[in-house]
């Protein structure tokens, strides 16, 4: 498990404005309904952790992630799998949304909205 | 890929929609693409579309008419993400026997998804789409019937499925910053407040069957209750 923490942290970097382990930490805390300061006061840490960890402002490294997800009573498992059908269609669907000029279409229609009309005529 | 319509190649999905507008289908934009462009207009990352998915109106001469397109299309039965397809013959009262109908043609993967009548069918979803003119790359510009983001959100919610759950929170999200921005002009919908009833019938039986009986159903209960703690919203 020593090299799973490299792996983690390696990982945890910034996705799309959150990180990995905030959304673990996001997820753990809707999945058992509790606000932050709960959270935070079950796992032993202050609120202000939770709130960067959530934030991606604070990277918990794998240890003290798992004390907080223990904290409400979840275990943090990491396994290492073996590149798969799986994971090649997630590729496939990227380049046939390429290919295929979804992304462009999509972008057109959110620009485009603004300027849209009702699809039926109002009585 | 099918060479007999090399031709239709390099045109992206909205190639699809130039040919369903030109043989006058009555029908809307819904599924990811649809959220995925909502969602985006108001700064949200939903889950990115990778096929194009329409409703049509299930009346029988518009069907009749979505077929036409299809030939047109070359269009394919896909099976999970073969693109190569099977060819298959149609017709508006083929066409009504399946709910979803999953497609490959040179232009792109696309879904037809029936919507039945009980389910607000395309009338109810046309009620509240928008027209959108999307304009293609070289200067081309096809208008795109896009179903509303409620009921995008709706119909996910009513499709089920683990795909489809996965997007909600995206989605409404979107919803809420939309309906925040326009304080829901225009007649959109919203499903921001509304009440949800779940009912189980729960069947007692004795001996080993029905301890089984009982592990499901605890199951089912618990699945529920995961989901709804995934999707209702964190303060």
């Amino acid at each position: 498990m020593g090299g799973s923490a490299d792996a983690l942290a390696a990982t945890s970097g910034n996705v799309g404005g959150g990180s990995l382990a905030g959304m673990l930490v996001v997820e753990a805390r809707r999945y058992r309904g509790l606000s932050q300061r709960e959270l935070a006061r079950r796992a032993g840490v202050s609120r202000t952790t939770v709130a960067e960890i959530e934030a991606g402002t604070r990277d918990p490294g794998l240890n003290k992630l798992r004390t907080v997800l223990e904290g409400v009573g979840l275990d943090l498992e990491v396994r290492l799998l073996i590149r798969d059908e799986a994971s090649s269609d997630v590729l496939d669907a990227e380049q046939t949304r390429r290919e295929h000029g979804v992304d462009r279409f999509v972008r057109g229609l959110a620009d485009g909205l603004a300027a849209s009309r009702p699809l039926v005529d109002s009585p | 890929m099918n060479h007999m319509s090399d031709e239709l190649d390099g045109y992206g999905v909205a190639r699809i929609i130039e040919v369903f507008n030109r043989c006058r289908v009555a029908y809307v934009v819904t599924g990811d693409v649809a959220g995925e462009a909502w969602a985006s207009s108001v700064g949200v990352d939903a889950r990115p579309a990778w096929g194009i998915e329409l409703t049509p109106d299930t009346e029988e001469a518009n069907l009749g008419r979505v077929s036409a397109a299809l030939y047109e299309l070359y269009a394919r039965i896909r099976a999970n993400r073969e693109f190569e397809g099977a060819a298959f013959e149609h017709d508006a009262a083929a066409l009504v026997a399946e709910s979803t109908w999953n497609l490959v043609c040179p232009a792109g993967p696309f879904d037809l998804v029936m919507v039945p009548p009980d389910a607000g069918g395309y009338t109810g979803l046309a009620g509240a789409a928008v027209v959108v003119a999307v304009e293609e790359e070289g200067g081309e510009r096809v208008e795109a019937p896009l179903a509303d983001l409620a009921d995008v959100i709706r119909l996910k919610e009513v499709s089920g499925g683990p795909d489809n759950l996965e997007v909600l929170p995206a989605l409404r999200e979107a919803l809420h910053r939309r309906n925040a921005a326009t304080g829901n002009k225009a007649g959109r919908r919203t499903t921001e407040t509304r009440e949800m009833t779940f009912s189980y019938e729960i069947e007692v039986v004795s001996g080993e069957e029905g301890e089984q009986l009982r592990l499901a159903q605890a199951g089912a209960i618990r699945d529920l209750l995961r989901w709804i703690a995934g999707n209702r919203r964190t303060k």
